[in-house]
C-alpha cells in the first residue's frame, strides 16, 4: 500500500496528522493540484521536499514575488550562435512547490493556469508537454494582506484541495528541536510509472449513483443558501468525486463510500465558494458552511 | 392453534370451494415445512380441481377465488406471529357476517397470544401468560362480531334487473330455468364481436388479474430498490378490476338468448328485439363499446407491465452472475439477491439499534455510524463492524456472494440478541 509506505518513510521526520497526509497522497492520486494554506513556519515547505523524495519525482520551488515574470516560470527563448535555444523554467518538475502564491500578480499567476489544468505549457506558439505525473503544491498565507493578489476563482478553482497543516503538537515539536535535517537519508518509496499506474487505478474505484446523488444534493444545497454567491462549479464537482475515489483507493477499497465523499467535499469545496459580502463581514465562513450541509444532507444510506 | 382456527374461517367461508379449500390448506401447512420461505406458489394448485366437469368459464372464475382465498390463507401462514397477520382473512370473515368477524376477533386474540409466547421464548425467558389470558381472545371475538351489526351505507349504484330467460317445454335448456348467454353479433365489426364474447368472462378476467398482481408481491420487502414498483401492479390490477365491475355493473354483459336462433316456434317472452330489451355494450353505442376497449387495453398494459417487471428482476439477477432461474417457477419469483439480503440485515440492525437507543443520525455514512455506536455501546461493535463491512460494498460496490448474506444475517441475530438484552436491562 502506497499510503503505509509513504507514512513508514516520512515517519518521525514531517509531522503531519494522518488525514492532511491522506488527503495530500489523495489529491495527488486524482490528478489534482494542493493549495496549501497555513502561516508561516509549519512545515509547509519541507512537507513538500519531502513528499517529491519519498514519491521518487523530481522537484522544484517558485518563491513567488510581485516581480515575478511568467516567462520566469514557464522558461525563454535564448538566442545563441544563430539560433533559438529553450531554457526551460521551474515549471518542468514533477512536484512544483509554488511557495506564497498570492504575492506573484495574476498574470504571473495565471501562467501556472494553463500548466496545472492541461499538464503542458504553450511558449511563442509551441506547446510544451510537463513531465507526468505533474503535481503543483502551492502555499499562501492567509495571515499577512499587504503586497498580495488574492487568487482569483478560477485560479482557486484549479486546487483540487486545501489543506492546513497545523501546528505540531509539543511532542512532535520536541522531536523537530532534535531532528537536524528531516530530509537528510530520505529514500524514495515509489517511481513515477508506478504512480501514473496507480492514477488510473483511482479512476476505476466505483462510485455508486446514489454517491452521485448525494454530491448533487450537497452542491444544490449549498448553492441555494443566500449567503453563498457563487457555488461548487461543474469542475469542483468532477474532482470531489476523483478526490472521493483516490480516498477509498487509499484505504483499499475498490469502491468509494459516503465517508469518502464527505472528507473530499470538505477539502474540495471551501476554497471555491464565494460568498456575499455581507456574509464575510458577518463572521461566515465557507468551512463553517461547508460542515453544516454535511450535517443537513441526508446520507445514501438505509433509512430505519 | 392459529392456523387451525384460520382454516376453519377460510372452509366455513366458502363451502363451494370446500373439497379445494381444505386439500390446499393441508398442502399450504405441509409446503410451509418444508420450503417456508417459498411455500405461497403452492396456493394457485388445489383450485385447479374445480376444473373437473365444468364449463370453462364457470371453473376459471372458481379456480381463481380458491386460489385467491389460499393465497390468503398462505399470506396468513407466513406472516404468523406478526400482530397483523390474521388480518389477512379479513375478506373470508366479512363473507360469513358476524359469526365469521367473531372467529377472527378470536384468532386475533390467540395469534396475539402465541406470538408473545414466542418472542420470550425468543429471548430465552419464560412466558408470563396475562391474567384471564384465555378470555382476551373471546373478547376481541365478540367486539369484532358487534362490531358487524352496524350496517354500512350502501353505495348510490344504479341496478339493473337481472335478465333471465325461461327455457321453453319440450327444449333441453340450461339448468334453474335460466339461458346460455351469447353475445350480440349482428352489425358489429369483428373485434367487437370478439370482444362481447369476452364480455362475459370479465369478473373471472378481473379477478385473475389480481391474483397475477399479487404474484410479484410475495416477495414485497426482499427487493429493496424495488420495493415501490411492487406495489404498481396491484394499483393497475385493482383499477382495471374496478372498470370491469364498473362496466358489468352499469351496462350488463350485452348478451341476447340462444333461444331466438335455436328454438323453433314464438315465444311472447323473446319478442322484443335483445338490443333493445337486454342491457349491454349496444345499448350505450359508441360509449359501451369505448369502455370496452378501454377495459381491454389496460388488461393488455397490465400484463405487459407485469411481464416486464418479472423479465427485468430476472435480468439483473442474471447480470450479477446468478443462475437465471425459470420464471415460471412460483418460488424463482421469490427468489432473494444475496445483496438484498445484506441491505436487509442491514436495515433491520438499524431499526434494532434504533430501538435501543442509538440510532443513525440522518447525514452519518455506516463507517461513521459504526464508530459512534461503538463507543456508546461496545458490546455491539464487533457484530456491527461486520455487518457494516458487509453492507459497503452492497450498497456502494458491485455487491457479493450468497455466503456474505449468510454472514449478515448470523451478524443481525447477534445485534438484535444484544439489543434486546440491552433493552431488558434498561430501568
Amino acid at each position: 500500500m502506497l499510503l503505509q509506505r509513504v507514512q513508514e518513510a516520512l515517519a518521525d521526520r514531517v509531522f503531519l496528522q494522518e488525514e492532511t497526509l491522506k488527503l495530500s497522497l489523495a489529491t495527488f492520486l486524482a490528478g489534482g493540484h494542493l493549495l496549501l494554506e497555513d502561516v508561516p513556519g509549519t512545515g509547509k515547505t519541507t512537507f513538500a521536499k519531502a513528499l517529491a523524495r519519498v514519491l521518487g519525482l523530481s522537484f522544484s520551488r517558485i518563491q513567488m514575488t510581485p516581480d515575478l515574470l511568467p516567462q520566469d516560470l514557464t522558461g525563454v527563448y535564448l538566442y545563441r550562435e544563430g539560433s533559438l535555444l529553450w531554457e526551460k523554467g521551474p515549471l518542468f518538475a514533477q512536484v512544483l512547490l509554488v511557495d506564497e502564491l498570492n504575492r506573484a500578480t495574476p498574470r504571473t499567476q495565471s501562467a501556472l493556469l494553463e500548466a496545472m489544468g492541461e499538464g503542458q505549457v504553450t511558449l511563442e506558439g509551441r506547446t510544451h508537454p510537463l513531465p507526468q505525473p505533474f503535481f503543483v503544491l502551492a502555499t499562501q498565507n492567509p495571515v499577512e494582506e499587504e503586497g498580495t493578489y488574492p487568487l482569483p476563482v478560477a485560479q482557486r478553482d484549479r486546487f483540487a484541495a486545501r489543506l492546513s497543516l497545523g501546528l505540531p503538537d509539543e511532542k512532535a515539536l520536541l522531536q523537530a528541536l532534535r531532528e537536524k535535517d528531516p530530509l537528510e537519508g530520505l529514500a524514495s518509496v515509489a517511481q513515477a510509472e508506478e504512480l501514473l499506474a496507480l492514477r488510473k487505478a483511482v479512476r476505476r474505484v466505483r462510485v455508486a449513483e446514489a454517491l452521485l446523488d448525494y454530491l448533487l444534493a450537497l452542491a444544490g444545497w449549498l448553492r441555494g443558501r443566500e449567503e453563498v454567491r457563487l457555488g461548487p462549479s461543474p469542475r469542483a464537482l468532477l474532482q470531489v468525486e476523483r478526490l472521493a475515489q483516490a480516498l477509498a483507493f487509499l484505504e483499499g477499497r475498490p469502491f468509494a463510500v459516503p465517508e469518502d465523499l464527505k472528507r473530499a467535499f470538505a477539502a474540495a469545496i471551501p476554497h471555491r465558494l464565494l460568498l456575499r459580502l455581507e456574509a464575510e463581514l458577518s463572521g461566515i465562513a465557507p468551512e463553517g458552511l461547508v460542515a453544516e450541509a454535511l450535517r443537513a444532507v441526508p446520507a445514501p444510506v438505509e433509512r430505519a | 392453534m392459529g392456523p387451525i382456527l384460520a382454516a376453519l374461517i377460510l372452509l366455513l367461508a366458502a363451502p363451494p370451494f370446500g373439497t379445494s379449500l381444505a386439500l390446499g390448506v393441508g398442502l399450504l401447512l405441509l409446503a410451509q415445512r418444508f420450503s417456508p420461505t417459498g411455500f405461497l406458489g403452492w396456493a394457485f394448485l388445489p383450485g385447479l380441481l374445480q376444473a373437473f366437469g365444468k364449463p370453462l368459464a364457470s371453473w376459471l372464475s372458481e379456480w381463481a377465488w380458491v386460489s385467491f382465498f389460499l393465497l390468503l390463507y398462505g399470506l396468513f401462514l407466513a406472516a404468523q406471529g406478526r400482530p397483523w397477520a390474521s388480518f389477512f382473512l379479513l375478506p373470508p370473515a366479512l363473507f360469513l357476517g358476524p359469526g365469521g368477524l367473531f372467529l377472527l376477533g378470536v384468532l386475533h386474540g390467540v395469534s396475539l397470544l402465541e406470538g408473545a409466547r414466542a418472542q420470550a421464548q425468543a429471548r430465552g425467558e419464560a412466558f408470563q401468560a396475562p391474567p384471564h389470558a384465555l378470555a382476551i381472545p373471546f373478547l376481541l371475538g365478540l367486539s369484532l362480531g358487534g362490531l358487524a351489526s352496524f350496517t354500512l351505507p350502501h353505495l348510490p349504484l344504479p341496478s339493473l334487473p337481472e335478465v333471465r330467460f325461461p327455457t321453453p317445454s319440450g327444449v333441453h335448456g340450461p339448468p334453474e330455468g335460466g339461458v346460455v348467454y351469447g353475445a350480440p353479433e349482428g352489425g358489429l365489426p369483428l373485434w367487437a364481436l370478439w370482444l362481447n364474447r369476452l364480455l362475459p368472462h370479465a369478473h373471472s378476467l378481473a379477478l385473475l388479474l389480481l391474483l397475477f398482481a399479487l404474484v410479484p408481491l410475495l416477495g414485497r420487502g426482499e427487493r429493496l430498490p424495488y420495493r415501490g414498483v411492487h406495489l404498481l401492479p396491484l394499483l393497475l390490477a385493482l383499477l382495471a378490476g374496478g372498470l370491469f365491475l364498473l362496466f358489468l355493473g352499469t351496462l350488463g354483459g350485452g348478451e341476447r338468448g340462444p333461444a331466438q336462433a335455436t328454438f323453433s316456434g314464438s315465444s311472447p317472452l323473446l319478442e322484443p328485439s335483445p338490443t333493445t330489451s337486454i342491457p349491454g355494450p349496444r345499448r350505450m353505442a359508441e360509449a359501451g363499446l369505448a369502455l370496452a376497449g378501454l377495459s381491454a387495453l389496460l388488461t393488455l398494459a397490465l400484463l405487459l407491465a407485469l411481464a416486464l417487471f418479472l423479465w427485468r428482476g430476472r435480468f439483473l439477477a442474471g447480470a450479477k452472475g446468478e443462475a437465471t432461474p425459470s420464471p415460471w417457477r412460483p418460488r424463482a419469483l421469490r427468489r432473494t439477491l444475496p445483496q438484498d439480503r445484506v441491505r436487509r440485515a442491514y436495515l433491520h440492525a438499524l431499526k434494532a439499534l434504533g430501538q435501543a437507543g442509538f440510532p443513525r443520525l440522518p447525514p452519518e455514512g455506516p463507517l461513521e455510524y459504526a464508530r459512534r455506536v461503538r463507543g456508546l455501546f461496545p458490546r455491539v461493535e464487533a457484530p456491527l463492524e461486520g455487518l457494516t463491512r458487509l453492507y459497503l460494498p452492497v450498497r456502494y460496490g458491485e455487491g457479493l456472494g450468497e455466503e456474505s448474506a449468510q454472514e449478515a444475517e448470523a451478524y443481525l441475530a447477534d445485534i438484535l440478541r444484544l439489543c434486546s438484552s440491552n433493552g431488558s436491562k434498561k430501568p
